[in-house]
Order: structure tokens, then sequence, then C-alpha cells
């Protein structure tokens, strides 16, 4: 059966964990080396690897995503401009030499609003997928490894936030705390801690009656070094890709709280924020490189990442299903 | 198949409560008075005297369990307190309000199944054509581009550029209100709504029929001398949908995120733009209740989801 | 093929003669299959033999194209019924001889059936797949009777209950009554007994030879299980890493192991006649067939070889020896390896003979 949590579609919970359930004992086999065979033992990790470089798109996206990271992390050096230099002399002006992309409703150098944004949207998306993984997958631990009553508390606030419209609420608790990127990143993370959770959740429960976990605990190991040891080896890989596509998922609801106008604050330059422009007709219809370019970038950077995930998901299943 | 139902049902209650309960904790995180949340314009301006008793009756300077109660009983009575902005009952601002939410979320949500499940079964028949690749890439887009961006697309190309279709709103001011004016306004928001939701469908049945296909008694089927396309429809067309009910039923918050953002966009009178407009004015009591009534109705659809899977899962019965 | 590689009998119903399988996989090409031959004649019961990995369950499903056509590429052949050859056959030609002359039974009956049609439906669709002509009514009525033939109680009502709602037993038993329902020629049956417990297997072998004697066909019966052979089987093919290693009469199997594999399972069959304390078992693994070695695949386990440079060099032949055939370069040796691993064991293996 194949369960989805919600907020980031592209994620296949339930086949993510039998994958990773099947290439844990796949590694498992892997390491019974036999001397009659020819084949070298190889580490699920660099099968995994190996596979991921087969899939050439997820690959180019990468190369775009280490790209468009790097372009963040260097803005003051790349953009030509300040991109908040306002200059009423020159508003709503079509790309031309000075301006490669033109100029806003308030003179400032279009490109360069789009270089400091990509700060804002990689910023954003990274930490709310690495905080809510991080939540979810402590929870998912507990949730898992400690049964009982407490696991079923825990599953029912994941249901319980599961049904929450979480953009409307997300929007509120914005509209509450006020509009930094901190509070951005700590409500989305609040929202979408539940996926990973689910997960993990589940590669707890099916990993911990498996042979090699009881054979763990009949050696006398505690619960916590087997925790640490053989649950976490298992779900790291689930884990990773649901942290790639959680990033995709905060950066889209990102770029939309800045469109609404509730997400960063003007004069910040963030990417749903440039796109609130494109509110007016006049703007849609005449004037492409205020919205186009700020679109398009959340577009292909967000379909980048769905890449990558797509590709982590296949390398490390060994299924080929697809 | 009537007790697992009733089952179901049972769990769902813990659920409902709770939701109630987090929004009765989001009433408490508002700044200012709880009472001008969940109080009528009259009760508040009307005899002191009355507003004591009613403040009383809230529970308002009691423990918070006793206030939580007391906020149940209002709820039931059917009061969802007052708007702030426009002073008058929540009730009577979502009135008007739901029906084009329903049509346009439902519309969406229709399109969305009747093209998005059949090209995931052609491409899953069709695997590793070129059919195939353009469906995963179009499914892609479909999630990756934001639904507000193929909004605005989708407006410039159709309503500017073309000329063919109106670029907001539900009807033609000043003019009859005609069924195909109707439509003329629906197509593009619910096609755009459509089109975000198609992607993950047209996955999840593409990956659900390959699964399927692969099973033991696909092999059996065919060992039998079943002819292939009887395969896929006797044996593997069933079985790939049961997983589809529970999708289906997850993506609700997604169907209801993607609606409020269409409303705006395309400033459709609907439950999605109230809310948006709530928040910008701080007009707490409508965005509770919009909450809530989508919680609610999340827990609904997943009821509905679970029962259609049991009647299509005969091992789901017990 | 090679001079000594088996004549096909003419009077054999279904033969299988050099069939090569590979599958193309993203690790490199697994050479499932490499170059079996074998036949079965009206009314016998073969008996396959090996153990997972030995191909025996792929080169039976490429019998009837079962066989998923990418990644599976087949080669060789003919595989011959009905004076046609099966593998180039049209798809449609097929059908007509899947399930209604040659009929599969499959090792897990909770995952062979749908679980969302009713088993009846599904004895029912096994028949009317084949006879258009036959109405719902008529082909309930035979699934019924045919769950009465093969034992299942109140065959009525069960015909409308759904696969989990049976037993493990009786979900066997309503396979093989889905496999008999047009009188098929030949019955294949893969590993019918593996998923079942014990008390069970005997009583589904049972009904195997019943259903036999009364449709009077032929059965193929693969399993890696020496006790269900030496009680159902007529003739056995022993299968190693995609090749057949010896192929004799079961009596002949059990007296006169004539390939030091066989001598291996013989071996580690546990006994009660005896004390053992430790069991005998193969030393080592099957080897990948991702990449297979050069020589006798056997060899590297082989208790015969010792190394030997023959072994590991080149590819060992089907021979006939005495009234078997086997593949193995140092054939006539089996006799002594067989006294010695008796000796080691402390019992004569060979099944029949007077203990020592």
């Amino acid at each position: 059966m194949i369960r989805d949590n919600g907020a980031p579609k592209g994620i296949d919970a339930e086949a993510i964990v039998e994958a990773a359930i099947a290439s844990g004992e796949a590694a498992i086999e892997d390491l019974d080396i036999d001397d009659s065979t020819m084949s070298p033992p190889r580490s699920p990790f660099k099968i995994a690897v190996r596979r991921f470089m087969k899939h050439r798109l997820a690959l180019i996206s990468l190369i775009f995503v280490i790209f468009i990271v790097v372009v963040a992390l260097l803005a003051p050096l790349v953009a030509p401009a300040d991109p908040n230099a306002v200059d009423l002399s020159s508003i709503r002006k079509p790309p031309s030499g000075a301006h490669w992309l033109g100029t806003d409703s308030a003179g400032r150098d279009v490109l360069s609003r789009i270089i400091y944004g990509a700060r804002v949207s990689l910023t954003v998306g990274i930490a709310a997928a690495l905080s809510a993984a991080g939540l979810g997958t402590f929870l998912g631990l507990v949730a898992g490894f400690t049964k009982g009553w407490v696991d079923m508390v825990i599953m029912r606030v994941v249901d319980i936030f599961l049904s929450f419209p979480s953009l409307i609420v997300i929007l509120l608790l914005v509209a509450i705390l006020g509009p930094s990127v901190i509070t951005i990143v700590l409500v989305i993370a609040f929202f979408e801690w539940p996926t990973s959770c689910r997960i993990v959740r589940q590669m707890t429960l099916a990993l911990r009656e498996h042979d090699y976990v009881l054979a763990a605990r009949a050696g006398g190991s505690s619960n916590f070094r087997i925790m640490r040891r053989h649950i976490l080896a298992g779900v790291v890989s689930p884990l990773t890709v649901v942290t790639t596509l959680l990033s995709a998922s905060a950066i889209l609801l990102e770029a939309a709280l800045s469109f609404l106008g509730l997400g960063v604050r003007q004069p910040q330059a963030s990417w749903g924020g440039m796109l609130n422009e494109a509110q007016s007709i006049t703007v849609l219809e005449g004037m492409p490189w205020l919205w186009l370019p700020p679109g398009i970038a959340i577009a292909a950077t967000v379909l980048a990442i769905n890449f990558i995930g797509d590709g982590l998901r296949d390398a490390f299943d060994p299924r080929q299903t697809r | 198949m009537l007790a697992y139902l009733i089952r179901r049902v049972l769990i769902a209650i813990p659920v409902l409560l709770g939701i109630l309960a987090m929004t009765f904790i989001l009433v408490h995180m508002l700044p200012g008075d709880p009472a001008t949340v969940m109080l009528t314009p009259e009760e508040l301006q009307g005899n002191p005297e009355f507003l004591e008793m009613r403040r009383a009756e809230l529970g308002l300077d009691r423990p918070l369990p006793v206030q939580y109660v007391a906020w149940l009983g209002e709820l039931l009575d059917g009061n969802l307190g007052q708007s702030f902005h426009r002073k008058v009952p929540v009730t009577e601002m979502l009135g008007p309000r739901v029906m084009p939410t329903v049509i346009l979320s439902g519309s969406g949500v229709l399109m969305a199944l009747l093209f998005g499940v059949p090209i995931g079964i052609a491409a899953a028949l069709r695997q590793n054509t070129k059919f195939d690749y353009a469906s995963g890439v179009g499914s892609m887009l479909s999630i990756s581009v934001p639904t507000f961006f193929q909004g605005l697309m989708a407006i410039y190309v159709f309503s500017i550029w073309l000329g063919w279709l109106p670029s907001g709103g539900m009807r033609t001011l000043g003019s009859p209100e005609t069924t195909f004016d109707l439509v003329k306004h629906l197509i593009l928001p619910a096609g755009v709504l459509s089109a975000v939701l198609m992607g993950p469908y047209v996955r999840y049945t593409r990956q659900s029929l390959l699964d399927v296909l692969r099973l033991d008694h696909v092999t059996t089927a065919r060992a039998k001398g079943v002819p292939h396309m009887g395969v896929v429809v006797k044996h593997a067309f069933r079985n790939s949908l049961i997983p589809l009910t529970t999708v289906l039923a997850v993506q609700i918050p997604a169907l209801l995120a993607g609606t409020v953002i269409i409303e705006f966009v395309f400033t459709w009178p609907g439950m999605g733009r109230l809310v948006i407009e709530g928040i910008n004015t701080r007009d707490y009591p409508v965005i509770l209740a919009v909450v809530m009534i989508t919680a609610v109705l999340v827990l609904f659809f997943n009821f509905v989801a679970d029962a259609t899977a049991a009647i299509l899962d005969p091992r789901i019965r017990i | 093929m090679t001079s000594d590689t088996p004549v096909v009998d003419p009077q054999a119903l279904l033969s299988v003669e050099d069939l090569h399988v590979t599958f193309e996989g993203d690790e490199g090409t697994v050479e499932a299959v490499r170059g079996v031959s074998w036949e079965i004649r009206p009314g016998e019961v073969l008996g396959i033999v090996g153990e997972s990995g030995s191909g025996k369950s792929v080169s039976v499903s490429s019998v009837l194209g079962l066989l998923p056509s990418p990644p599976a590429v087949i080669s060789g052949g003919p595989v011959t019924f009905d004076g046609q050859n099966l593998l180039e056959l049209s798809e449609k030609k097929l059908r007509a001889v899947r399930g209604k002359k040659i009929a599969m039974i499959f090792q897990d009956p909770m995952t062979a059936f749908n679980p969302v049609k009713t088993i009846g439906h599904q004895i029912s669709e096994a028949i009317r797949v084949h006879d258009k002509s036959v109405s719902r009514s008529a082909a309930k009525d035979r699934s019924i009777e045919l769950l009465s033939m093969v034992g299942v109680p109140g065959p009525h009502a069960r015909f409308s209950q759904y696969p989990h709602e049976y037993s493990g037993g009786m979900r066997q038993r309503a396979m093989i009554a889905m496999a008999i329902a047009n009188r098929q020629r030949v019955l294949i049956a893969d590993e019918p007994t593996t998923a079942l417990d014990v008390t069970i297997q005997a009583q589904i072998l049972e009904l195997l030879e019943v259903v036999r004697n009364e449709t009077d066909a032929a059965m193929i019966l693969i399993t890696h299980d020496l006790g269900v052979i030496a009680e159902v089987a007529d003739r056995v093919v022993v299968m190693y890493a995609g090749k057949v290693v010896e192929s004799t009469s079961v009596l002949s199997l059990f007296q006169n192991p004539r390939h030091p594999y066989t001598l291996g399972l013989l071996g580690s069959l546990p006994r009660l006649e005896v004390r053992m304390d430790t069991l005998y078992s193969i030393p080592g693994q099957p080897p990948d067939m991702a990449h297979a070695p050069p020589g006798c695949a056997f060899a590297a386990r082989c208790s015969l070889s010792r190394g030997r440079a023959e072994c590991r060099e080149s590819v060992p032949e089907l021979v006939k020896v005495g009234d078997s055939w086997s593949a193995c370069h140092f054939v006539d040796e089996m006799e002594i390896a067989t006294e010695n691993v008796s000796q080691e064991i402390g019992l004569d293996i060979r099944v029949g003979k007077e203990s020592q």
C-alpha cells in the first residue's frame, strides 16, 4: 500500500520504507562473503552512490543546485548591484545593458534581487527541512521504539497535525508571530515534522523485529546502542530522500507566503515577494521581466531538488519497478 | 464491514477532539481578549450585566478546561463568533462562500482524476516509452512549479494573450447568472488547480499499477491463459486503486492549500479568499472558523477514503 | 549442443532442449539457466530438484512464457509440446496452451490468488477464459464440483469466499482445483508444499496423486525437498547453478548417486536411524550467477574434485553412466566417494540399501 503524507507531494512513504528495509537486507547479504564467487563485497552506500551517478537527470540537478547555493553564498560578489538600492528615476524599466533583467517598481535591479532572493529561499528550505526532519526523526524513533501508549499518543498527534490545513494555520501563525526568516522556518518545520515522523516510526517498527536487531539484543547491547547503530543506519536512506523532498516543499511554502504578502518583509528580496508585483494586470501583461525570472527561479530550483530526491530514492531502492 | 466502519468513526473522535482543542489553544494564543472572539456584537455592546453573565457562561475567568467545555457548547449552538472586521456573525460571512469553494475544489479534483488516472495507467502500460517519460516530466513540473505561478501564467496565456477567458472572479458583473458564464469563469482556476493536483495522481497511479503488475497473482492469471488486457483490467486495475484512495484522502490538505492560493490569484469568492482577507485584517474569528471547518472536512474525507478502501479490498473489512 | 546430450524421446509429451535464460540487470547479466534439457512422458512424474537459485523455477516458467521479457532473454530450445515449439508461438497461441493444456500450481497460494476476488470467481475464470460458451452458472457449478473434488469442505459456501478466508492448506487445494479445471495434460507444480505445514504437505501430495490418476496428467514437480521426490517422482532431474547435473530414475538417484552434488544432498538428509551430532552439509555457497565460474560450477564445494584442474577449467558435459546421465568429470569415482561419505556419517547414505 502506498501512503502519502500530505504536504510534500513527491513522497511515497511506505515504498521508501520497504525499499530501505530491502536494501538493508541486501546489504546484510552482500556482506556474506563467499570464496567461490568472484564479485567483491560492496557497501550499500557505494552501491547507492553508483546508482545515483547513473541517473543523469539527478546528476544535472545536483550540479544545478550546487550552482545556486554557490551563487547565493557569494551573492555580494556576484550581484551586479545592491538589491535594495532604490532608484526612483528608473522604475520598471525593461532589461538593458545596465540592468540585465530590468528594474522593479522601486527601481531596484531585478537580477540582484533574484540572486539575493536565492538566499532566502535556500535558507528557509534547508533549515526548515532539517528541523522538521530532526524533530520528526526523534519522535518517530521514540514512537517506534517504545510502542505502547506513548506510540499511540504520538500517532494521534500526527493525525491531528495532518488533518489541519497547514497553509492556513501557517499563514495565521506567521501573521501573529511576525514574518522573520526564523519564524517562517520554525512554523514550517512545525507543520512538516509528521511526514518524517511516520516514516521513521515505520522503519523503526519494522527494523526492531529484524533478526540482526534481535541478535544484537541477545548479545547484550543496550536499547540505546541498538537504536543508534542498527536502526539509525537503516533509517538514513529514507530520511535523506524525505528531507530532500521536504526542502522542496518548504521552498514552495515560503514562496507562497511571500507571494501572499505574509512572508519575508520588504525590502528584503525574496522570489515569492517579487511575484507579488504580478498581481497587477499591467505588470502581468507588459512587464514579463518582473515576474517571469522569479517564477522560473523557484520552479527550476524546486524541480532540481525533486529530481535529486527521485534520484536518491532510485539509488537506495534495489527494486526495479521504475 | 459495519463493525469496521464504526471502529473508524470511534478512532476519529479523539482526533476530532484534538482538532477542536488545537483550535481552542489557537484562540487563546491570539493577542487580545478572547471574549471579543467568541461573543456576538449585540452581546458585547449590550447590557453590561448581560455581558458579565455571558462571560461567566463562557467561563472566561475560570480554568482553561472549563472554558474549553463552554466553548464547545457555543460551537454546538452554532455560534462561531463574530467577525472583528465586519461585525457580523461569522456564520453569515461563511455562508455564501461555501458553495463557490466547493464548486472550485470539486471541479479541480474531478478534472485531476479524470485526466490523471488514465494518464498514469497509460504510462504504466507503456513503461519507458516517450509517453511515459513525458508524463513523468509533466508530473514533476506539476508539483514543482508553484501554484500561484502556474495561475499567473495561465492568466497571461489564456486571458491576456489569447483573450479567451476572463482573468478572475466567478461571474461577469452585471450579466445574467447563466451556467455558461459560470463555466467560463471556472475553467481557468479549476484547470490550474487540477494541473497542480494531477502530478501526484499520475505518479501514484502509475507506480501503483506497476507494483500490482509484478505481484504473484498476476502471473497466476497469465498462467491460466487470461489475455494481457484482461489481466490488466480484471486483476490489476482494481487492486491498484486501493492504495489510491488513501493517497486521495491524504492529499486533501494539499487540495485545500491549493484552493486557497487559486482563489486568491483568480479573485474567486470562496472560503480561501475569505481566510486570506481575514488574516490580513487580523479577523481571528473568521480565520479560526475556516481552520476548524477544513480540519473537520479533512477528517470526514479520510473516513470516506477508509470506507471506499474497505469496499474495494475485502481483506480490510474484518 | 553436444553429442552426449540425451536424445529426445519421441514419446515425450513435453521436452526442453538446451534452454538458456539470462537476465539483464543493472549489475550485469545473470545467467540463470545455462543449457538445460529434460523431458516428460505421458502419465509420468518428473521431479526437478535444486537449491534456490539453481534455475529450476526459471526454466519451467519460461516454458509457458511467463518470464517478464525484458529483463529475461530466452534462447536455445526448442521447447516442444504437441509438435510445436512453445518458444516460437505467438502470444495468442501460447495462451491457448496456458491453463488449458499445461497448467501451473504455484508455491505460495496466499499471494497466487487475487485478494480482491473470490476463489470461486477465479476458478470459474480459468474455465471461461478458454471456452467462452460456458455460462457463468455452468462455470460456477463446475468450480464447486472441482472444489469438492480436491477436498474443500462446504464448497457451495466456499465458492463465494475470498482467499484470506481460507486456511493455507485449503488455498493450495483450491489452486490445484483451478489447475485441473480444464483437464490439463501437464501439471507443473512449483514447490507446492514449501509454504505449508508438514502435516498438510502429506495431504497435498496425496491429493496431487489422486488428481493425477483421475486426469491422467503428467506432472513436473519442482522442489528442494528430497523427501517429496522420494514419495512422488518417477524420474528426477537435479539442477545446480543453471545446469542439469544429474538425470535419472528416482530409485537410481537414491541408490546410486552419480554426481557429487546429489551425494551432498543425500548426505545432508537428517536420519532417524542413527544418532547424529552434526549434520553433514555441503560447504560453501552457490556461485553468483552474474559471474559464472569458468569450469564446473560445483567445483569449489565438491568433495570429489579436490581442487583438480579439470574441474576448475572445463565444464563437464552430461554423459550416460549406467541408466543415469551425469555431468561430472570424475563420475567413475562416485562409488568410492559415496562409501567415504557414508563412513563419515556413520550409515549408508544410499536410501534403500541395508544399513551397515
